[in-house]
């Protein structure tokens, strides 16, 4: 019998698989399938001035320090002080530039990686029937986001 | 089994003590530029250049005190000029010129470079060491929440490079940021605004050191944010490495052929 499960990357992960190892399953009977993951290329060329998924925070970074700056400095001769306009600074230059950027990645390209909630890892594997039982249990214990048992084998 | 390294990694994707670890990642040498223009030495200490970095802005701390910079920022800002000519010392202001643009040349160059690095180590692939554990401590690639890393760098700045185990960054905010919040006087400032007493915040801070508190603070929690993303990523590296090492035997059966 054939079980498949998918998994994230995590300690998790390898637990359950020890699990398995440990109910009796060996290595070779086990098949695991990392995902490469899209965007993560490894062209040299297309990633090298990229700041590579984590951009989205960095435009919101940028005028936020900046707002705040300017924001602990007009405070000076504004009615509040420095802390309240230092924040207000802060939270509406983090604002504008998480919006911006977000205008421009939607502008730039418009399929953009929104699943991280999909499987990283797939695991197949070959146990016998009265296995599967304890198998199945092990991979939901161990936050297996799905687990499917393959109804026919060809020997 | 997997083997792990005995032959020198030549392109190695990071490095992992019982005190800290480092990560080679891809970064936008702009921002790495906009980090140094806002404070010298942070845009190398957001790169892989830690120490560099840091003997930067101490630097920069020293002159930016003694030139009083901040103080004539805050009244050329405010559009009292005079004020901001009578206030400045020239004997380290035009040391200032140079490590500023030092600084920001220098970690755009830097940038280049380490995404040169970054790309060549995953090429490379070298088996990657998970975890760690020496007299200092335990250390290990872990999957950890980006958003609690910031949350705590908002509370305490360092705080979210000590979630993530980089020990020398976090050593280096925490004590930085406890000199600038005494000499500030940003604390008791915090106390007269929220009772409403704005007149009494303004009187009680120091301008001068008070200019330093937004970078600062507002670099904590990005880098911390950052590092978070960057190691959960060397994790799933390390783990695909190994199921890929371990479970992909020649010897397993396929369920269906043809």
């Amino acid at each position: 019998m054939y079980l498949v499960a998918s998994f994230h990357y995590n300690l998790h992960t390898e637990i359950a698989i020890t699990k398995l190892e440990q109910l009796g399953i060996p290595p070779e009977q086990i098949l695991a399938v990392p995902l490469e993951k899209r965007g993560e290329t490894r062209n040299i060329f297309d990633t090298i001035h990229h700041a590579d998924g984590i951009s989205m925070f960095d435009g919101g970074a940028i005028l936020g320090t900046a707002c705040m700056v300017l924001g602990v400095i007009y405070g000076f001769v504004l009615e509040w002080g420095p802390i309240v306009w230092g924040l207000l600074g802060l939270a509406g230059g983090f604002l504008a530039g998480f919006l911006l950027d977000l205008l421009f990645s939607k502008l730039k390209h418009s399929r953009e990686r929104s699943h991280e909630q999909d499987g990283e890892l797939f695991v197949l594997i070959n146990c016998d029937k009265d296995q599967v039982k304890e198998v199945e249990k092990a991979l939901w214990d161990h936050l297996a986001l799905g687990v499917a048992v393959l109804p026919a084998t060809i020997e | 089994m997997q083997d792990y390294p005995t032959h020198i990694v030549r392109r190695p994707k990071s490095a992992i003590s019982d005190y800290s670890l480092n990560v080679f990642h891809l970064r936008n040498p702009l921002v790495a530029a906009w980090w140094s223009m806002v404070y010298p030495g942070f845009g190398h200490i957001r790169e892989v250049s830690i120490a560099k970095g840091m003997f930067l802005f101490i630097g920069e701390l020293l002159i930016n005190t003694l030139a009083h910079l901040n103080l004539a920022i805050m009244y050329s800002f405010t559009g009292k000029f005079a004020m901001a000519k009578k206030v400045l010392d020239t004997h380290l202001l035009l040391l200032y010129c140079g490590i500023l643009i030092f600084a920001v040349w220098d970690s755009y160059r830097v940038a280049l470079e380490i995404n040169k690095f970054s790309v060549l180590a995953d090429h490379e692939n070298a088996p990657l060491v998970p975890a760690v554990i020496g007299s200092g401590g335990l250390n290990a690639y872990e999957k950890r929440n980006p958003w609690i890393s910031l949350a705590w760098s908002a509370l305490v700045p360092g705080a979210g490079h000590l979630y993530n185990m980089t020990l020398l960054p976090a050593v280096f905010l925490m004590l930085g940021g406890a000199i600038i919040i005494y000499f500030s006087h940003l604390l008791p400032a915090i106390h007269y605004t929220a009772l409403g007493q704005f007149a009494l915040a303004k009187e009680v801070v120091d301008w001068q050191w008070l200019l330093n508190v937004p970078s600062f603070y507002c670099f904590a929690i990005y880098d911390a944010y950052v590092k978070t993303v960057e190691i959960n990523k060397i994790f799933d590296q390390e783990q695909a490495q190994f199921m890929k090492n371990k479970y992909q035997s020649p010897l397993f059966k396929m369920p269906f052929r043809y």
